[in-house]
């Protein structure tokens, strides 16, 4: 019962990644790459997280695995946010002939 | 093909496939950012191959830090000379391409032949696991690494203070250094630093405790330290300074001159030099190595011989 709980985590969380990659590779500008890149990885990888902390079973890996991912969003939230000022400043720039 | 092999497989095709990217790759910033995950995909084979310790480093040396450093020298030569920075790679010669060919020819052979021959135990790994219960020492990485081989080490750490002053030596005349970049005022960086740093250093703590008896070391928390050391710099929380400060100095020769005391303190005692001095020894130039390495990689990432606080 477990395992199969862990499959389906796993396959779903492999889903968002691909969604997330696909995005990345065929939307149309930077926002919406960013979009795609940091919420369906993110979640993904929360999905994946869960389904290994399910296959391992102690309570110090689960945490570990969520400290992962609670670290791998920060770290998304702040460099996405970074690209999209960045990108909007240039973008502001070109505008008033810079 | 079974799983764990059609995954290894996989993994190798990737790195090569990233190799060549990083070799032929038409732009300098898209090379440099192949490299970088040239790197990490390298860890990953590292952990596959059962080595987490060279997982470890080339994560955060080959990954993270040489990355950061080469990002850092590609801004340095936007600035400079901008026309070489935006250049496109110029087209392969066909001197290039047979070199090229004969080299990766080389290496088939080379792995060929390795994977008919008998697998011989190998005698020098042998020894060390059979003597590793004498040192007290629970991982043969950091035994190899400071008590076999620790003559190497030192010789690895002054090729790093080398490194360091050639640098020094290349560029007292640069007037370019790493910016601090708009909007790292903001309040979310902001947190982001509150939340990383001491995360980074007790990471790198905890990486240096455990050094003697699981995966882990000087090199590993020395390189986490400086990962936190970068994302000073670019937050403008330190800043690089010109003049020279002696506490600077002291902590880049500190490696150097920890691993000189474990050669030469026996010597006082009537042994042999180098001879095994327990333990506490071992943690005591491993802390004082990491203060070296995390030194010397964050100030040759701020391209200047000090560092100084910045505005709060």
């Amino acid at each position: 019962m477990t395992d199969l709980l862990a499959l389906v985590f796993l396959l779903s969380g492999c889903f968002f990644i691909f969604a997330g990659t696909v995005g990345m590779i065929r939307l149309p500008d930077v926002y919406c790459r960013l979009h795609a890149m940091t919420k369906a990885d993110n979640l993904g990888l929360l999905l994946i997280c869960l389904s290994l902390s399910l296959l391992d079973g102690r309570v110090r890996i689960a945490l570990l695995l969520l400290l992962i991912w609670l670290l791998a969003l920060l770290a998304s939230t702040v460099s996405a946010h970074l690209i999209a000022r960045h990108s909007r400043a240039r973008q502001v720039n070109e505008r008033n002939g810079g | 093909m079974s799983a764990p092999l059609a995954v290894d497989v996989l993994l190798g095709l990737i790195l090569v496939g990233l190799a060549a990217q990083v070799a032929i790759g038409e732009h300098l910033f898209r090379a440099i950012v192949f490299y970088v995950a040239f790197g990490l995909s390298m860890s990953v084979i590292w952990a596959r191959l059962g080595a987490p310790d060279l997982a470890l480093a080339d994560a955060a040396i080959g990954a993270g830090l040489t990355g950061a450093l080469m990002m850092v020298a590609f801004r340095r030569l936007v600035e400079i000379d901008p026309k070489q920075a935006q250049a496109q790679a110029t087209r392969s010669s066909a001197l290039a391409v047979l070199i090229g060919v004969l080299a990766a020819g080389m290496v088939a052979t080379i792995g060929l032949t390795a994977l008919t021959l008998e697998q011989q135990p190998g005698r020098a790994g042998l020894q060390v696991m059979e003597t590793l219960g004498d040192t007290g020492l629970g991982n043969p990485i950091t035994g190899v690494l400071l008590v076999f081989r620790g003559f190497d080490t030192l010789i690895e750490m002054t090729v790093l203070l080398t490194a360091f002053v050639g640098s020094r030596v290349m560029t007292t005349r640069s007037r370019f250094y790493v910016a601090t970049i708009a909007g790292f005022q903001l309040p979310l960086v902001r947190t982001l630093v509150a939340v990383i740093l001491p995360l980074a250093a007790l990471i790198a703590m905890h990486l240096l405790w455990i050094g003697s008896d699981q995966p882990g070391g000087a090199f590993q928390a020395g390189s986490v330290l400086a990962g936190a050391g970068v994302l000073l710099l670019l937050t403008g929380t330190l800043l690089p300074a010109s003049k020279s400060r002696a506490l600077v100095r002291l902590a880049l020769v500190a490696g150097v001159a920890s691993l000189c005391v474990l050669v030469l303190a026996p010597m006082l005692r009537g042994q042999v030099a180098m001879a095994y001095l327990g333990r506490g020894s071992l943690l005591f130039a491993e802390a004082l190595m990491m203060v070296s390495i995390a030194t010397s990689l964050t100030l040759l990432f701020a391209g200047r011989p000090s560092l100084k606080v910045g505005r709060p």
